[in-house]
C-alpha cells in the first residue's frame, strides 16, 4: 500500500460505485484517491489542498454531467491545469470528440482493461510532472531574474550616487589642478621676470659700481651723475614695465575686447623669449597679416604660452640640435590662423589622440599637470569658437589654431 | 445517501480466506468478468455481491421511472446497468441495457415495453444465477455475541477514517477492513455493516455520519466500562 503525503492524488468522479471499485482496486496502492459520485460534490472536493494531480471523469451522471464538470474545471484558474481523463460507457465518436474539445487529455471506453487504464493514467501523470517541473523551472528562473533585476536596480541607484561622487571628486581635482596650473604659470612668469630683470639689474649694478669708482677718482661730475641717473631710471623703467606686462597678463578678463592675435602672440613671446634664447631655442615668426578680432586676448596669450612652453620643454628634454620654433600668422577666409611648429621630433602616435585630454601628461616625473593643452583647447574652442589641431611634420610637432574673426560666440 | 426505501435482505459472502468463485453462473462469463478486474477475485466477488444487493429491483425502478415519464432517470439507470453488467461479464444483460438506453433516448415508447421485457429477462437470469451459484446467504440479524472491543484501537481507526474520507479513500477502505476484524461479531457489528454499506457505494456524507455514530457508541461503551 502506498503511503505518505507525497503520493499523487487521483479524483474519481463516477455515479456507479462498481466502476469506482474497479478503478480503486488498480490505483489505491499507488495514489491517494478521492471520490465523488455527483458533479457538484466533485467541484467542492477538487479545491481541497493538495488539489488532485489527475481527474477520472464519468460523463453520464445525474444532475451535472461530466461535460459540465469538465467545463467548469477548465474555467477555474485553480483547477484548469489538472489533466482530465473521461472514462465512460458512451461510445459514440461524437462524445469522444466533445470530451477532448472540452480540454480532456484522454478518453477511455467502458468496459476497460484495468492494466491499460493504469498505464494511461501513469503516462498523463508523468507528462504533468514534466510540465510542473518545467513550470517550476521557469518560475525559478523568473525569480532569479527578478532578483538579478532588483540587484541591478540597486547597483544602478548606487552607480548614480557613485557617479555623482566621482564627478564631484573630479571637479575638486579640476579645481586643484587649475589652481596648481595657475601656480605653475606664476612660477613660469617669475622665472621670466627674473630673466627680464637679470640684464637691467646687472646694468644698474655695473652703472652704480662705475659711479662709485668715478666718484672715488673725482670724475663723477654733475653731468655724469645725471647721465647715470637717467640710465638707471631707464633700466628701472624697463623693469617696472616688465611687472606691468605680467600684471596685465594675470588680470582676469571678464569682457571681450578687440585684439590682434599677432600682437598677443608677440606679447607671449616677449614673456618667454629671453628664457628660450638662454636655452638656445630660436624663435622665428612670419606674420602674413592677421585681423583684429573680438575675444579674450589674455586667454589667447595663455593658450599660446602653453604651446610654446610645451615645445620648449620637449626641445630641451630631447636635447635637439639647433632647436627652433617657427610661427606663421595669417588670415584666410575670415579666419586668423596661427601655425606653431618645432623640430622636437613630434608627438608619439600612440598619445596623439590624448594630448588634449585633461590630466594627460608625459611629464610624470616633473611638474606637468596635464592641464596645459586641455586649457589651450578650451580657450580656443569653447571660449573663442575656434579650432586647434595637432599633427606631426617631418621634423616635429605642428599646432594649428584657427580663429574665426566673427565667432558664433560674438 | 441511500434512499429511505426499506433496505432489501442483504447477502453476505461466506467465510474468509481463499476467495471461492463459482465455475459457472448463468448469464455471466466469469472469465470475462475476472479479466475486467485484472484477475482480482476478491474484488470480483465483491462486485457480484454488490450487484445482487443493489440491482435486483432495477426492472421495477425502470418501470416506475417510465410510468412517471421520468425518461432521464430511466435512461441513466439503463446506462449504469449497461456499464456494470459489462464489468461483471454479464454481456447479454449489458447489451439488453444498451438497447433499452437507446430506445428511451430515442423516445420510442412502443419499443420500451419490448426492450424492457428482454432486459428484465436477462436481469432475472443473472440475479437467479448469482443467488444459486455464488453460495451467498441472506444476512440475518447479526447474532450479538458481545465479543470484547478494543475501544482505544477502534476509536483510533474511526478517527483516522474520518480524516481519510476526503483525502485518501483507498486507505480508508483498508481501515474499514481492519474495523471489520475488530467489530464483526461484537455489539457494534450492525453499526459497522451500515458503515460498510455506505462506503461501498461511496456515499461519503452518509459514511461520515455513520462513523460519527460509531464514535459516539464507542464513547458510550467506554463510559459504561469505566463507570
Amino acid at each position: 500500500m502506498g503511503d505518505g503525503p507525497d503520493m499523487q492524488k487521483v479524483l474519481i468522479i463516477d455515479d456507479t460505485p462498481e466502476n469506482i471499485h474497479v478503478l480503486m482496486s488498480i490505483l489505491r496502492d499507488e495514489y491517494a484517491i478521492v471520490v465523488a459520485t455527483v458533479g457538484e460534490k466533485a467541484l467542492q472536493l477538487v479545491t481541497n489542498v493538495p488539489i488532485p494531480d489527475i481527474i477520472l471523469l464519468d460523463i453520464n451522471m445525474p444532475g451535472m454531467d461530466g461535460y459540465e464538470v469538465c467545463s467548469r474545471l477548465k474555467a477555474d484558474e485553480m483547477t484548469c491545469h489538472i489533466p482530465v481523463i473521461f472514462i465512460t460507457a458512451m461510445s459514440a465518436e461524437e462524445d469522444e470528440r466533445k470530451g477532448l474539445e472540452l480540454g480532456a487529455v484522454d478518453y477511455i471506453h467502458k468496459p476497460f482493461n484495468p492494466a491499460l487504464v493504469k498505464m494511461r493514467i501513469r503516462n498523463q501523470l508523468d507528462l504533468k510532472q514534466y510540465r510542473d517541473n518545467l513550470e517550476d523551472l521557469v518560475e525559478q528562473r523568473t525569480m532569479e531574474l527578478t532578483i538579478q533585476h532588483k540587484l541591478l536596480e540597486t547597483l544602478n541607484a548606487n552607480l548614480e550616487q557613485r557617479v555623482a561622487e566621482e564627478v564631484e571628486k573630479n571637479l575638486e581635482k579640476d579645481r586643484f589642478l587649475i589652481h596648481q596650473a595657475r601656480f605653475a604659470a606664476m612660477g613660469e612668469m617669475l622665472n621670466n621676470i627674473a630673466h627680464q630683470w637679470r640684464q637691467p639689474l646687472n646694468n644698474v649694478g655695473l652703472l652704480l659700481q662705475c659711479a662709485q669708482l668715478d666718484y672715488d677718482d673725482g670724475r663723477l661730475d654733475r653731468s655724469a651723475f645725471k647721465q647715470l641717473v637717467a640710465k638707471c631710471m631707464e633700466m628701472l623703467q624697463f623693469m617696472s614695465q616688465t611687472i606691468d606686462d605680467f600684471q596685465v597678463f594675470f588680470k582676469p578678463m571678464r569682457e571681450r575686447e578687440l585684439f590682434d592675435p599677432y600682437s598677443m602672440l608677440e606679447k607671449a613671446l616677449s614673456l618667454v623669449r629671453s628664457s628660450f634664447e638662454k636655452r638656445g631655442i630660436s624663435i622665428n615668426v612670419n606674420n602674413y597679416g592677421t585681423t583684429v578680432m573680438l575675444g579674450f586676448g589674455n586667454e589667447f596669450t595663455q593658450a599660446i604660452l602653453n604651446i610654446l612652453n610645451n615645445a620648449g620643454d620637449v626641445l630641451t628634454e630631447r636635447g635637439v640640435a639647433k632647436p627652433f620654433i617657427e610661427i606663421r600668422c595669417s588670415h584666410e577666409n575670415n579666419m586668423n590662423i596661427i601655425d606653431i611648429r618645432d623640430n622636437g621630433g613630434g608627438i608619439t602616435l600612440d598619445i596623439m589622440d590624448k594630448i588634449f585630454d585633461p590630466y594627460f601628461t608625459t611629464k610624470f616625473m616633473s611638474q606637468g599637470t596635464g592641464i596645459g593643452l586641455y586649457m589651450t583647447k578650451m580657450i580656443i574652442e569653447k571660449n573663442m569658437g575656434g579650432k586647434i589641431t595637432a599633427r606631426n611634420t617631418a621634423e616635429g610637432a605642428e599646432f594649428i589654431i584657427e580663429l574665426p574673426v566673427h565667432s558664433d560666440t560674438d | 445517501m441511500l434512499d429511505n426505501r426499506e433496505i432489501p435482505t442483504e447477502f453476505k459472502q461466506l467465510g474468509d480466506g481463499e476467495v471461492v468463485l463459482p465455475d459457472d453462473v448463468p448469464g455471466i462469463s466469469i472469465a470475462i468478468g475476472l479479466k475486467r478486474v485484472s484477475g482480482n477475485r476478491e474484488l470480483y466477488r465483491e462486485l457480484l455481491t454488490m450487484f445482487l444487493n443493489t440491482k435486483r429491483e432495477t426492472g421495477h425502478d425502470l418501470r416506475a421511472g417510465l410510468k412517471q415519464a421520468d425518461t432521464e432517470t430511466a435512461e441513466r439507470i439503463a446506462h449504469s446497468i449497461k456499464s456494470i453488467a459489462a464489468v461483471i461479464g454479464a454481456e447479454e444483460l449489458s447489451n439488453a441495457a444498451a438497447a433499452l438506453e437507446k430506445a428511451i433516448a430515442a423516445g420510442e415508447r412502443n419499443r420500451w415495453e419490448n426492450t424492457l421485457e428482454s432486459f428484465e429477462q436477462c436481469l432475472g437470469v443473472v440475479i437467479a444465477g448469482l443467488e444459486a451459484s455464488l453460495g451467498l446467504v441472506a444476512e440475518q440479524e447479526a447474532p450479538v455475541r458481545e465479543l470484547p472491543i478494543n475501544l482505544e484501537v477502534v476509536q483510533g481507526i474511526v478517527e483516522e477514517m474520518v480524516g481519510l474520507l476526503n483525502s485518501d479513500i483507498g486507505r480508508a477502505m483498508y481501515l474499514r477492513d481492519e474495523l471489520c476484524r475488530h467489530l464483526d461479531g461484537s455489539s457494534l457489528a450492525l453499526e459497522y455493516r451500515r458503515l460498510k454499506r455506505y462506503l461501498d457505494v461511496f456515499d461519503i456524507d452518509a459514511t461520515k455520519e455513520s462513523l460519527d455514530e460509531l464514535a459516539t457508541a464507542l464513547r458510550t461503551a467506554g463510559e459504561g466500562k469505566n463507570g
